[in-house]
């Protein structure tokens, strides 16, 4: 189970029925849809499971090199994206396959191993989409939405399309 | 050396230059790509810096520190 989902599910603990389960068979009946679970837990959990289903935990099978041509775009890109990601965020592509990033004065966000909607506000459960201007590997978008996130937020929040996960999209910008 | 890497189809295409005369023809395709992209609404990040700097934006070619990414127009998905 992810730490970002204990961390919600700990506090709730007295909301939970048969208080003696363990968060793990917690997060089983979540993933199984228990009715049984109160309604105000399995809301406050819906998107951090979607975003479990998409998370990657290797993305190792996305960057495989081609024996005698060289790195594959895919490899280049996830190669730079290492170089650039700081210690905290390497170790946390490496196991996860995301990274977190803090926007100053927008929150903290995750950036997942998908092309659409892959940046996720962890506070809030809105993900947003912007991609660039030509097809580059996904490792590239990844970097590239780090560093605009990180240093130009306004570019970012100023053209990406929003979604609460589970809902409609709505609308462009902010 | 200075090196500016710019996001694309293969991953990155990389340009090196220094200040060297031998190196004028680089350093001019440099400038000439970089002020190009940055004319069609690219970004451009100084990363990996000296003493563990910050990433941090950069507008003009003369401002360029040793590594530098640079990230093509972003556009809503």
């Amino acid at each position: 189970m992810p730490d970002c989902l204990a961390r919600i599910l700990r506090p709730l603990g007295d909301w939970i029925p048969a208080g003696d389960q363990t968060l793990d068979e917690v997060h089983v009946n979540l993933r199984q849809g228990n009715p049984a679970l109160p309604q105000s837990i399995r809301r406050r959990t819906r998107w951090l499971l979607f975003y479990e289903d998409y998370a990657v935990a290797s993305t190792d099978e996305l960057f495989v090199e081609t024996p005698g041509k060289g790195p594959t775009p895919d490899a280049r890109a996830r190669q730079l994206l290492l170089r650039v990601l700081n210690p905290v965020q390497r170790d946390e592509f490496s196991r996860y396959g995301h990274f977190t990033v803090d926007a100053v004065g927008w929150g903290r966000f995750r950036v997942l191993s998908r092309t659409t909607f892959n940046v996720l506000n962890t506070g809030t459960g809105m993900s947003f989409c912007a991609g660039l201007d030509i097809p580059v590997p996904l490792a590239d978008l990844m970097l590239a939405q780090k560093l605009i996130l990180e240093n130009d937020p306004g570019r970012f929040f100023r053209v990406a399309n929003h979604r609460r996960e589970g809902g409609r999209c709505l609308g462009e910008g902010l | 050396m200075k090196m500016l890497r710019f996001l694309d189809s293969s991953g990155d295409r990389k340009i090196s230059f220094d200040d060297s005369e031998a190196m004028a023809e680089a350093k001019a395709e440099a400038q000439r790509l970089f002020e190009r992209s940055m004319a069609a609404g690219a970004v451009a990040f100084s990363v990996n810096r000296k003493g563990g700097g910050a990433d941090q934006k950069v507008g003009e070619f003369s401002a360029l520190e040793d590594e530098t990414v640079v990230v093509p127009r972003i556009v809503g998905g």
